[in-house]
């Protein structure tokens, strides 16, 4: 049962591909959007890894949960509320490079959290013979910079898919990426030329998710230690202070211009109720799915090729699929559809922190201990999979908040989200009430992450007890 | 699982059943305008509007694409646009059922579909906006914007949408398709700024990053009720390209709720809801109110559905 609606989370991308298939436009390469794609995301990349990888050491060297919280808060931030914010604070219309810049400055904690939990990987006894052995510089070169490269890659990479595959931003600044480019052949109906400008996008996930399998989810038996002191240790620490505090300059301008706040809330309450419940139906459908087979599963590459591609491809994909079979009338009025296409979009997200939450050792001595399924479940499993569960659901929760490509095509007649309502205020310009809207969102997203992990582990305690 | 399945047969309830007392409108129209019309019709008549609203940037492709989908079971009765691209080309694909309003028979037969799909009513103009605290002689005519005087100063939107698409193609049955390109290449020779949509060019004028901007009457006026140093340079009167663009609005065909539909576009295209549009933020002018000898040249609306090709041309010859 896992399967299949593993396999019906994959019926958008087939909408989609067939679609292109049957559809008009020729093939093409694209080879200008794509010029204009690799300057967006590979500058995003670039300004990920130069603020992530020291945040990641940072986050790597301390307890305190605080820290932790302000690196989630970027990426709690729809694209759209950055660009918000970005207009809000009065910066000229960025260009090519400014556009990589603004989605450098929200993916960074990809690449800390993924260098951070890689980190934390790192064995203990061999950080300890490095120390008698070798020069710090040297430690790092041979010990720390072979062991970590794996997720330093992923996430470089995962950033770069997630830029390339952004399409608010590029549309509000008009920079010419291939997700613009594939929104605009959609518009004019030429969807195969749509589907080969995504091809290359498609490959790229695939890879991503191939190396992805290469690096461990299984927490490590025995902790990990610190590895840097003195001058390094301050200096990382100290640039990942300044990063941290770029992490709430977009709540600051908000909150800064956001007037008569509660009276804009109380406005556009149906709005955000609606908002909440399409994300918080697609959060708990995806983290009960994730939850009850958490093995590796060979649709994943697929799963995160619906993720790297712009949203508007679920979105269209489930309408044509539904288009198809008839089910458009049952579904589409319902909201359904939509929350089936944000599953759709979203699964990779929920199902890789729910992947592997217990290593197959312990589980094989749990059952050779004569614990029946049911009680390996409750106390092995369960208690694993339950903080990791909050984490997925609140990032699936957060992304589905933000998301509006399918919204776009799938919201039910009598239905507007936050989002959509903010991204249609944006035409008159930043003003009090979206700064409001964009605060409540800010904060909310904040909010459930927070809760996500905090209460997570709380019912883990008491599981363990 | 079971937990899975059960939240979605949930959806699936919830959503199930359509009420007798509702008229379901896709609209691009901007939903600060379309709502207040939405709940004086709903106080006037009782029947409740559930709209499905598109984005700035998503430029109608979500409400085109999902009504041609629905075509075996249409879900909307009603598609409201604010300009009419979009309208004749889903009268192209058989989407739209013959419907003229008992309230419009004073609209000018030059703003109806003459097979009777679409009707156009409150419009808006394509317009120079300036920054009056930056230009002190702002351009007379549209082909000046393109001289070096201009170089760096001027925005417009994306040429492959909204009514910057519909105003390229107007000034290619104009002028010709060469000379609009050659204007564009000019424009793009000058440095002209190229934005999402027209309220960025809006925004940029008022912010002063640039000086002039091509743009439509209702982002100009919402601008200066907000206060923004800006005015209108030129409405194309004097030199004759005047480009003026309708709302339309339409029944669909195999509407769930004909008859409220057919209620909803007679209550819309009344004058009364055309005054209500120009007293609001947007200042559409009331179609009724235009002269009878209006300057702008009639618009060729087979030439307008028709009009991608030249579009990507236009897109080509601005680099982008």
């Amino acid at each position: 049962m896992t399967r299949a609606i593993g396999l019906v989370l994959l019926a958008p991308l087939a909408g989609f591909a067939l679609e292109a298939a049957l559809g008009a436009g020729e093939f093409r390469l694209h080879a200008r959007a794509w010029g204009t794609t690799l300057v967006v995301a590979g500058g995003a990349a670039a300004l990920a890894l130069l603020l992530g990888i020291p945040t990641g050491l940072a986050l790597a060297h301390t307890r305190r949960s605080v820290f932790r919280t302000l690196t989630i808060l970027p990426l709690l931030l729809p694209p759209v509320l950055a660009a918000a914010a970005w207009l809000g604070a009065r910066l000229p219309i960025p260009g090519a490079a400014g556009c990589g810049v603004l989605l450098g400055a929200l993916y960074w904690p990809v690449v800390a959290l993924l260098l951070d939990a890689s980190l934390r990987r790192l064995p203990a006894d061999a950080i300890d013979a490095a120390e008698i052995h070798l020069t710090p510089s040297r430690m790092l070169r041979v010990v720390v910079w072979p062991h970590v490269r794996p997720a330093i890659l992923s996430a470089a990479l995962l950033v770069f898919l997630l830029a390339a595959s952004e399409f608010t931003v590029p549309a509000l600044f008009i920079v010419p990426t291939i997700s613009m480019t594939i929104y605009e052949e959609m518009s004019a109906f030429r969807t195969a030329s749509a589907a080969s400008a995504a091809i290359p996008l498609f490959a790229l996930a695939v890879g991503l998710a191939f190396a992805l399998r290469r690096i461990p989810m299984i927490p490590p038996a025995k902790p990990a230690r610190p590895f840097l002191n003195g001058a390094p240790l301050a200096g990382v620490r100290s640039m990942a202070g300044v990063v941290w505090l770029t992490a709430i300059a977009p709540a600051a301008i908000f909150a800064s211009r956001a007037g008569s706040f509660f009276r804009t809330i109380s406005m556009n309450v149906d709005a955000i109720l609606w908002s909440g419940a399409i994300a918080g139906a697609t959060a708990l459908l995806l983290v009960a799915w994730g939850s009850l087979s958490p093995r590796r599963s060979r649709l994943e590459p697929l799963w995160l090729a619906t993720l790297a591609l712009p949203g508007v491809v679920a979105g269209f994909g489930a309408l044509q699929v539904a288009r198809h079979t008839s089910l458009l009338p049952l579904l589409g009025p319902s909201g359904a559809l939509l929350v089936l296409a944000l599953m759709a979009r979203f699964a990779f997200a929920a199902w890789l922190p729910l992947r592997e939450p217990v290593d197959l050792r312990q589980l094989e001595a749990a059952e050779l201990s004569g614990l029946s399924p049911v009680r390996i479940w409750w106390r092995i499993t369960a208690p694993a999979l339950l903080p990791r569960a909050a984490a997925a659901g609140a990032i699936v929760f957060v992304l589905a908040l933000g998301e509006i490509g399918p919204v776009v095509l799938l919201s039910p007649p009598g239905r507007l989200t936050a989002s959509q309502h903010l991204f249609n205020l944006m035409h008159y310009g930043y003003d009090e009430v979206v700064a409001s809207i964009a605060l409540l969102l800010f904060g909310a997203t904040a909010l459930v992450t927070w809760s996500g992990m905090h209460v997570g582990r709380l019912r883990t305690n008491r599981l363990a007890a | 699982m079971k937990a899975v399945l059960f939240g979605f047969s949930l959806l699936l309830a919830a959503g199930c059943g359509s009420r007798t007392d509702e008229v379901v409108v896709y609209t691009s129209v901007d939903d600060l305008y379309a709502k207040e019309i939405f709940a004086a019709f709903k106080q006037a008549t009782g029947i409740r509007v559930l709209p499905v609203f598109d984005t700035e940037e998503a430029k109608t492709l979500g409400l085109v694409h999902r009504i041609l989908a629905e075509r075996a079971k249409p879900q909307c009765d009603v598609f409201w646009s604010g300009e009419c691209a979009r309208t004749i080309l889903l009268k192209k694909q058989g989407a739209l059922e013959t419907y003229r309003p008992s309230t419009a028979k004073d609209i000018p037969a030059r703003w109806v579909d003459p097979d009777g799909t679409w009707t156009g009513f409150s419009v808006r103009s394509r317009v120079l906006v300036y920054n009056t605290a930056r230009v002190q002689q702002p351009p007379k005519s549209l082909k000046e914007i393109a001289q070096p005087e201009w170089k760096g100063r001027v925005a417009i939107a994306n040429p492959l949408f909204g009514t910057t698409a519909t105003h390229l193609i107007a000034l290619s049955q104009l002028w010709g398709d060469e000379p609009v390109l050659a204007f564009l290449r000019a424009l793009r020779a000058n440095d002209v700024r190229v934005v999402g949509g027209n309220s960025h060019v809006r925004d940029l004028v008022a912010r002063g990053e640039c000086d002039l901007g091509l743009t439509d009457t209702d982002d100009v006026y919402v601008g200066k009720a907000r206060g923004d140093a800006i005015a209108i340079a030129n409405s194309g009167f004097e030199s004759g390209e005047l480009c003026i663009i309708p709302n339309t609005a339409a029944l669909i065909k195999g509407a769930p709720h004909p008859e409220n539909g057919r209620r909803f576009l007679d209550w819309l295209l009344r004058r009364e809801t055309e005054e209500m549009l120009y007293q609001g933020p947007a200042q559409q002018l009331p179609i009724r109110m235009l002269p009878k000898d209006l300057q702008a040249p009639p618009m060729d609306w087979e030439r307008l559905a028709a009009g991608e090709p030249f579009l990507l041309k236009a897109k080509e010859a601005l680099g982008l």
